[in-house]
């Protein structure tokens, strides 16, 4: 320590013991840091200098944890580190070089970039989701007719598996002579009026949910709780016109693109077991759908309600049907304001908690969405037959066997 | 421990030691499950970091503790790139499984396809990460480096994938060391590289260990659905004679059959386990650097009792998260709390419920596992394991190599772990 002049402590100078490693050999060596006016300097045991850090360029790492010796490094020399565990070391660096602190976690700076990544990743895989949900009609529109027809063929069968159960024999469809002739007369009724190229392939399921759905190639199935509740022809052949428009706009098509697309997008996304971002893409999913469903359930409304008219039946009646779903199955309760405190309060009415399996055909309600307003709208000043005769319109209600009488059940 | 172990070195061996705590940890798994869900998840690249900071810096060999230096932004930086190469790959994954649909043929030439590209690209991303995580870990200031070619390594795992699978599992030991070879061969500590001498016979009796529970159990599996072959319970006719015996025959032999099958499986569970261990030990003793060796005396009993602690921990949890967030559905519904209103309480909930306690559980369940299961792993498989031979690092210089930029976009998307 006596060798070499510069390394005798000045007053008010300490030096302190540390251990070093320069970053080129795999040797930690014991080490004198000391705190000079320029810059921190390291020296071995010997005084002989090993490297002068400034302390503009000193950073402490941030992979010390609490209760660790204080670890530096330099920029000049990235792989190089100086430990110090004598205590008061790092307070006395800090007076000298107080920007130290601001490294790592508590660097407010890394905290920013945080969030800026955060944004700039909601950005990108917010307008690439956007691109792909947008451009799924443009690719659903060129897909051929025969291969919707297959896969809407393929959606059916599974369909009918799910419900019929497992067996072949346990198909659900209902067949009735005069019940198929009433439900042929309608479906070429409304055929004749449309102009699109599709064929429909309309049935009735045994099943009592109040419900009908499309799938791609002018398959339409509907569902015998649907027919029990409708009260007169013109309903449901506004529900089948409502089907037959989503198959002709190719709305579930779009969905099938746009899942496809989505799922692509979300796949390598969500896999990287992270549990948040997993759930609230599946959760942003799900809205999304959603969305677009309520848009297709409008238009799909409204060329309903176009095809009626040209098929000279009475329009727009439909959304009566789907008002009354709805209050069946969305029974408000008697206790609708709680601040009141009549007796009947005392009892809720279970009902208002049994939100039971409401119908995708009610996707929005229809009052609320004023999907109603805008069906009576569009059918103002039209009118028309009922589309069937009475005769056919019993024949087509009984095809899975006697009618239920709850249609003229009204609330 | 015969033939796994090493003979004893007269110099003493050096061990590493994990000195982590916990409740420590527990506290950054935490925080970083919060940071995650107030960013959309972008701050995993950071939560790992944390996570691995937190851990590299608690293994010490010798007087010196092991550094990470990766950042989040790095990481982020290889999950976008990985996306470029994922996103095309998926789309095209998709839409070919789609417009194969239910078509046997199609069904298989799609698979011939899909299953080895899938884990090629899983290799692939194991070894980046590997390179990417070796490159940013320190000790005495040198940072490791995986050298070798990560095509050249996930076609090989494909390769012998496709040999393990031919030979039914008898030549996964094969698989294994063959990879291991290519994983620590290529491993350089500085500018200095590992050595591994293992040869896939040494493990293959070890192997028969979980093999044969494993066959044993499949063929318990092929007889149940033997035994049921055209079992239909849509055609079940009870007042056919010869059906009512068929499924009282089939009622009798049930109880074994599913009794055989716990047992199978709990039996591989318990020899894959073992096997594991032992493929580490035999890993570990023969690997080597500059004249020292490895050796871990990690034990069966300490691995296990880590799943088998946590899955007990996992009852209470599960109880508790699925009442709260039961009552809490329920206090957000407005939900009368009456004792009579009790029988329609699961109704009420009934919509928001499964989401809410998935949502809930995956948090509970994730913080529980990295606590209870990966650091505890960490400490186990650190802390067993020593270096023999007299010490010789004052020979290693940094490597001039240049370290990759970015890292583990690929592996991020697999969830490929952190070791």
């Amino acid at each position: 320590m006596t060798d070499a002049p510069d390394t005798i402590p000045p007053a008010g100078r300490q030096t302190w013991t540390g251990r070093y490693a320069d970053g080129i050999v795999a040797v930690v060596r014991p080490v004198q840091p000391r705190l000079d006016g320029d810059g921190l300097r390291i020296a071995d045991n010997d005084g002989v200098e090993l490297a002068r850090w400034s302390y503009e360029g000193l950073r402490l790492v941030a992979a010390g944890a609490a209760g660790h010796a204080p670890r530096l490094t330099h920029e000049s020399a990235d792989s190089a580190r100086l430990e110090v565990s004598d205590p008061g070391f790092l307070d006395a660096l800090l007076v000298l070089a107080p920007g130290l602190m601001r490294t790592g976690a508590r660097n407010p700076a890394e905290w920013r970039r945080v969030a800026l990544w955060t944004v700039l990743f909601a950005a990108i895989f917010g307008g690439a989701g956007w691109g792909i949900a947008n451009s799924a009609p443009v690719v659903a529109a060129m897909m051929p007719m025969a291969m919707e027809d297959r896969i809407g063929r393929a959606a059916i069968e599974q369909v009918t598996t799910i419900f019929g159960g497992f067996g072949k024999d346990r198909d659900l469809t209902c067949h009735d002579d005069a019940g198929d002739a009433a439900l042929g007369a309608l479906t070429a009724r409304l055929k004749a009026a449309d102009e699109s190229p599709y064929e429909f392939h309309i049935r009735v399921v045994d099943i009592d949910v109040p419900n009908a759905f499309a799938v791609p190639g002018g398959y339409i199935v509907v569902f015998r709780g649907l027919l029990d509740l409708a009260e007169t022809p013109d309903e449901l052949a506004g529900v089948l016109g409502h089907e037959m428009a989503h198959v002709t706009r190719r709305h579930a098509t779009t969905n099938l693109v746009r899942a496809i697309g989505l799922q692509a997008l979300v796949v390598p996304l969500i896999s990287g077991g992270s549990m948040a971002s997993d759930v609230l893409s599946g959760v942003g999913q799900l809205a999304l759908q959603a969305s677009y469903s309520r848009e297709a359930e409008a238009e799909a409304d409204l060329a309903s309600v176009d095809l009626l008219i040209r098929a000279g039946i009475r329009p727009g009646s439909f959304t009566g049907l789907l008002t009354r779903i709805e209050t069946k199955y969305t029974a408000p309760a008697p206790d609708e304001s709680r601040e009141g405190d009549d007796e009947t309060n005392k009892s809720p009415n279970p009902m208002r908690w049994l939100d039971l399996a409401i119908p995708d055909i009610l996707a929005s309600h229809p009052a609320t969405s004023g999907r109603d307003a805008a069906v009576a709208a569009a059918a103002a000043g039209h009118d028309g037959d009922p589309g069937l005769s009475a005769g056919q319109w019993a024949d087509l209600r009984a095809i899975c066997g006697s009618a239920k009488p709850e249609a003229g059940d009204d609330e | 421990m015969t033939d796994t172990t090493i003979e004893t070195v007269d110099t003493p061996a050096m061990p590493l030691r994990y000195d982590g705590k916990g409740l420590q940890f527990a506290g950054i798994v935490a925080l970083n499950v919060l940071l995650q869900v107030l960013t959309l998840g972008i701050f995993r690249f950071w939560a790992r970091v944390r996570e691995r900071r937190y851990i590299w810096s608690h293994v010490g060999l010798g007087e010196d503790r092991l550094e990470y230096t990766g950042t989040g932004g790095e990481l982020f930086k290889g999950f976008l790139i990985a996306l470029v190469v994922l996103i095309p790959y998926f789309l095209a994954v998709f839409g070919l499984q789609f417009l194969v649909g239910q078509n046997p043929l199609g069904l298989a030439i799609f698979n011939m396809f899909y299953i080895p590209s899938l884990l090629f690209l899983i290799y692939l991303a194991g070894y980046r990460a590997r390179r990417y995580r070796l490159s940013r870990t320190l000790w005495r200031g040198i940072r490791g480096t995986l050298g070798g070619s990560p095509t050249r390594y996930a076609a090989a795992a494909v390769g012998y994938f496709a040999l393990s699978v031919l030979s039914l599992g008898l030549a996964a030991p094969y698989m294994r060391v063959e990879l291991a070879r290519r994983e620590i061969g290529n491993t350089w500590f500085g500018d200095k590289p590992f050595t591994f001498d293992g040869k896939a016979g040494d493990l293959f009796r070890a192997w028969l260990v979980p093999w044969l529970p494993i066959v044993l159990t499949a063929a318990v599996i092929g007889w149940m659905q033997w035994t049921i072959r055209d079992l239909n319970p849509q055609d079940f006719d009870p007042s056919d004679a010869a059906q009512a015996d068929r499924s009282r025959a089939i009622g009798e032999i049930m109880p074994l059959i599913a009794g055989l099958m716990l047992l199978g499986y709990l039996l591989t569970a318990l020899a894959f386990a073992w096997y594991r261990v032992r493929e580490f030990r035999y890993f570990a003793a023969h690997t080597g650097f500059e004249g020292m060796r490895f050796a871990s005396t990690l034990g069966v009993g300490r691995v296990l009792w880590i799943y088998v602690s946590f899955l007990l921990a996992l009852i209470p949890t599960i109880t508790v998260v699925t009442l709260t967030v039961f009552a809490a559905v329920l206090w957000a519904k407005d939900f009368p709390m009456d004792l009579d209103m009790l029988p329609y309480a699961m109704e009420a909930a009934k919509d928001w419920f499964p989401i809410a306690v998935t949502v809930t559980m995956i948090f509970a369940i994730g913080v529980m596992s990295r606590v209870l299961v990966f650091h505890r792993m960490a400490r186990a498989v650190v802390s067993t394991l020593a270096i023999a031979g007299a010490e010789n690092f004052a020979t290693v210089a940094q490597s001039l190599d240049r370290a990759p930029t970015y890292g583990e976009g690929l592996a991020d998307a697999f969830d490929l772990g952190d070791f």
